[in-house]
């Protein structure tokens, strides 16, 4: 095989596309900063709201708040911010309907009478349900008076001389084997799923533009005129797209590395295994499929007769190949020997172990790494026999 | 020349810890560790470290420490962890973590926690001194402790050499584990006793201590036992105070400081015949309450304002309603959860080598002594019990006062009954960079307080006191005192 032709091709492309503001974007920019950046900012905010809900100070405006003050200043000392108010009980629901308080704790007249008697004291709190925010006050709240009631009843029991673990007649010990860097596949299972779409996406403009763009700009005949068989023509092609599919997964893992770290994870019990050496192994267990997708991506652009048509054929069909990491998901699929020969899922698998600080078997890799680049070499020769047939130029 | 002698013990302390480097490096594995009342459990990495019982004889007799490794959340964790101590001395560094975990989730998220049962207690080579007995409430009325402590001593002795299990020994084997851990510098929790443990720590490793957190702070000139009961005496004082300037607690119950004087008299007299329910079986107990068992009740209340917040009741009770229950079943319960919790050989490995040795009865103070519900028994007693045990190895420089160039975070609680703010005050001393909480109406160990998690945090995070947030320690609050045997007043 003389591979002067491919050399050409590949070097032609791989310019020309350097120049076009579309493919650097796509490839560059669009996937690796995007995807990452987007996932870390969800996360983000999803922790430190969690965090601010338990550590600032909750706003609950009280009425008659002269019948609890112990109450009350049990909560004060917990971060409880009390603001004495007064209202009746359609002033209290529109209060909190308008949103003028988010939360009313009120103390019924007999409260205080009830607390003394050893029956069930009430107190009754007003919030909007619809209100997520709030909701997650309120429990808070709950929690803090609950925990005052439970307090006063292990007393009430020392004093009449019961046991006070004796109203917890067995105890449930719960044991979970996760670490923190299992669990963080629980916040991070878009990772595997972005970064093989990002990767796909740094090959896509290239390989549309190659083709059906080609064909569209009446350049393809020309070139198709070239002293070199037409299937190496293609194969240089795939090679540049390869090429772009490759910076753009490096740049797509190198920056969720960067973008996660910047990310409290550590405040919800979770820690990514995300470091440098990760970083490679994710590399390393993506990079055969860029032959498969940028030949992949080809065929179905060699198909389409403009490049308008391309695009949105390669918008739909780009997330078919990840498909089967949705499945994965819902079926809660392991890393297994008979997985690892399905492209893009056996990736899915070993980011994910990768992710999970879980020993990777150096089976499931090798069947994974030969078999898609089988099925890469594979659609790159059928990539070759569709270029050679003269329907080609349409 | 005590200067010296402080020079070539800082020095012989260098060349053992760098001797300990070969030692082979501790293997952990996972494991479980349970609560004491085994409530809850959770998931560790554990490991038995092989250490001589005698430091100078390496090759003697091996005792078997446990280690446990809470491991930090993150994998980009600090390179320091921290290391908790538990008071007594007798009580176990895993029951501290599993009792109150909580309070170090914070610190966990970068750090290490690191588990030492200290030796002699919890599950290295605990030294326990507990005999069966019928009757907790009688047994307590014993004013011989004599006999039953060389009977300790002489069933200990068979598999332990009971001087081997101080203080300065120890911070050997915490430094060791350091070592075996692969840490170059930690963090140190000392509760009680705990802080007597990581001052000494932060004396004899410098280098290696990065900061203390001493929480019911006993500073290292203190020799304990002579004041125990001025000080109980003092925080109970406070306490019945804090319910007289209550409104509600003072409209019910008039002047609990009569109610406490009137009682201690009339028991002084004449014990009382009591019938309480066991508070596990229900069975009936009868017993003779006595001013000891009182004094038992005032003592330990006062360590947890939980408990202090039925006091005035309790003794309201038994003045004006010859009604005992609830003071009899405090008092179960503290017997019991002291029985539980200690080590009791350890503890007295520390107390009688490191305390009643530098106690002079000659110079006790009996007037003051006398006024106490503890009077001069209790230091009498401890006295006795550590007549014949055996005195074990003491640096020369344990009651010394301290230089530390660690980052210090005291916490005290105003009416702690055992080690009372102005003896954190008096540690302070020793720490250039350091803070001092005091909590008001709390007693002993602030670790169940709220926001408290969020300053220790804090404070190791930084490494220093300096800036340190403290504010939300302002709004604590002890439990309100209880008025009715149903709760406290609204």
């Amino acid at each position: 095989m003389n591979l002067h032709g491919v050399w050409a091709v590949f070097r032609k492309e791989f310019r020309e596309n350097l120049r076009d503001r579309r493919t650097l974007m796509s490839a560059l920019v669009f996937g690796p900063l995007f995807g990452p950046i987007l996932v870390a900012a969800i996360v983000q905010f999803g922790i430190s709201h969690a965090e601010e809900q338990s550590d600032e100070n909750i706003q609950v405006a009280v009425t008659h708040a002269e019948r609890a003050p112990n109450l009350l200043a049990h909560l004060r000392a917990r971060g409880v911010d009390i603001e004495p108010v007064t209202l009746d009980e359609t002033g209290m629901r529109d209060a909190v309907a308008t949103q003028t308080h988010k939360i009313i704790l009120d103390i019924p007249e007999d409260f205080g009478t009830r607390l003394q008697a050893g029956e069930p004291a009430p107190v009754v709190l007003y919030s909007d349900g619809s209100r997520g925010f709030d909701r997650r006050g309120v429990g808070r709240v709950r929690a803090l008076i609950s925990q005052y009631g439970i307090e006063i009843a292990q007393l009430r029991f020392l004093a009449r001389g019961i046991e006070p673990l004796s109203v917890l007649p067995i105890s449930v010990q719960e044991i979970d084997v996760s670490t923190p860097s299992s669990r963080s596949v629980l916040v991070l299972n878009m990772l595997s799923y972005i970064v093989l779409l990002a990767m796909l996406f740094g090959g896509l403009y290239l390989a549309i533009d190659a083709t059906a763009g080609e064909r569209e700009r009446g350049s393809l005949e020309m070139l198709l005129t070239a002293p070199v068989p037409r299937e190496h023509l293609i194969y240089g092609k795939i090679a540049a797209a390869a090429t772009y599919m490759f910076v753009s997964l490096v740049l797509t893992v190198i920056m969720f590395a960067i973008a996660i770290s910047f990310v409290g994870l550590e405040q919800v019990g979770i820690t990514a295994n995300l470091g440098p050496a990760a970083a490679t192994k994710m590399i390393a267990c993506c990079a055969p499929l860029i032959l498969f997708g940028a030949s992949y991506l080809s065929i179905i652009s060699g198909f389409a007769k403009s490049y308008r048509e391309a695009q949105t054929y390669l918008g739909l069909v780009i997330t078919i190949p990840t498909m089967p990491l949705m499945f994965a998901g819902i079926l809660g699929l392991q890393a297994k020997t008979s997985l690892m020969f399905v492209p893009f899922l056996s990736q899915h698998l070993l980011l994910t172990t990768i992710v999970r600080a879980e020993p990777i078997v150096p089976l499931h890799v090798a069947i994974s790494v030969t078999s898609t680049l089988v099925y890469g070499v594979l659609l790159m020769f059928l990539a070759g026999r569709l270029y050679r047939r003269e329907a080609l130029l349409g | 020349m005590k200067r010296l002698c402080a020079l070539t013990g800082l020095l012989g302390f260098a060349a053992i810890a760098q001797a300990e480097v070969s030692t082979p490096t501790i293997l952990l594995a996972p494991c479980r560790l349970e609560h004491p009342a085994r409530m809850l459990a959770l998931s560790a990495e554990c490991a038995t470290f092989k250490v001589a019982e005698n430091p100078d004889q390496p090759n003697g007799r091996q005792i078997e420490l446990f280690v446990a490794r809470v491991p930090a959340i993150s994998l980009n964790k600090a390179p320091d962890p921290l290391f908790l101590i538990a008071g007594g001395p007798g009580t176990s560094a895993v029951d501290l973590y599993t009792s109150s975990a909580a309070p170090f989730d914070r610190v966990r998220r970068d750090r290490d926690i690191i588990l030492l049962d200290q030796r002699g207690t919890g599950r290295s080579h605990r030294l326990d001194c507990n005999y069966e007995t019928e009757n907790i409430f009688e047994k307590f009325n014993e004013v011989e402790v004599g006999p039953a402590n060389r009977k300790c001593r002489d069933d200990l002795s068979k598999t332990s050499d009971l001087r081997q299990y101080t203080t300065s020994i120890a911070v050997r084997d915490l430094d060791a584990v350091r070592v075996a851990l692969g840490y170059d510098r930690i963090n140190l929790y000392g509760g009680s006793y705990g802080t007597r443990v990581a001052q000494h720590y932060a004396r004899k490793y410098p280098k290696a201590t990065r900061s203390l957190i001493l929480d019911g702070v006993i500073n290292p000139e203190q020799v304990l036992g002579p004041a125990i009961a001025i000080d109980a005496e003092r925080a109970l004082e406070r306490i019945l105070k804090r319910c007289t300037n209550d409104a509600s607690c003072a409209k019910a119950f008039a002047d609990p400081n009569a109610d406490y004087h009137a009682l201690r008299a009339a028991l002084e007299v004449k014990p009382v015949r009591a019938v309480v329910a066991d508070a596990v079986t229900g069975r009936p107990i009868n017993f003779d309450f006595t001013p000891r068992h009182l004094s038992a009740v005032l003592r330990f209340a006062s360590y947890n304002d939980d408990q202090a917040a039925l006091l005035p009741l309790s003794l309201h009770l038994a003045v004006h309603e010859q009604n005992y229950t609830p003071l009899a079943n405090q008092f179960r319960v503290f017997a019991h959860s002291l029985e539980e919790a200690f080590a009791y050989g350890m503890h007295n490995s520390v107390a009688c080598s490191e305390d009643t040795p530098l106690i002079d009865t000659a110079k006790l103070d009996r007037a003051a002594l006398a006024g106490t519900h503890m009077g001069a028994l209790q230091v009498e007693q401890l006295i006795e019990a550590c007549a014949d045990w055996p005195k074990g190895v003491v640096d020369a420089d344990l009651h010394a006062p301290l230089q530390s160039e660690a980052a210090a975070l005291l916490l005290s609680g105003a009416d702690d009954p055992v080690t009372p703010p102005e003896y954190a005050t008096l540690a302070q001393r020793a720490f250039a960079d350091s803070k001092h909480v005091i909590v008001a109406g709390h007693g002993h160990g602030q670790l169940a307080a709220p926001c408290v998690d969020r300053v220790i945090a804090d404070f190791i995070k930084a490494g220093s006191a300096k800036g340190l947030d403290t504010k939300c320690t302002a709004k604590l609050a002890p439990m309100p005192f209880f008025t009715t045997l149903a709760g406290p007043a609204p």
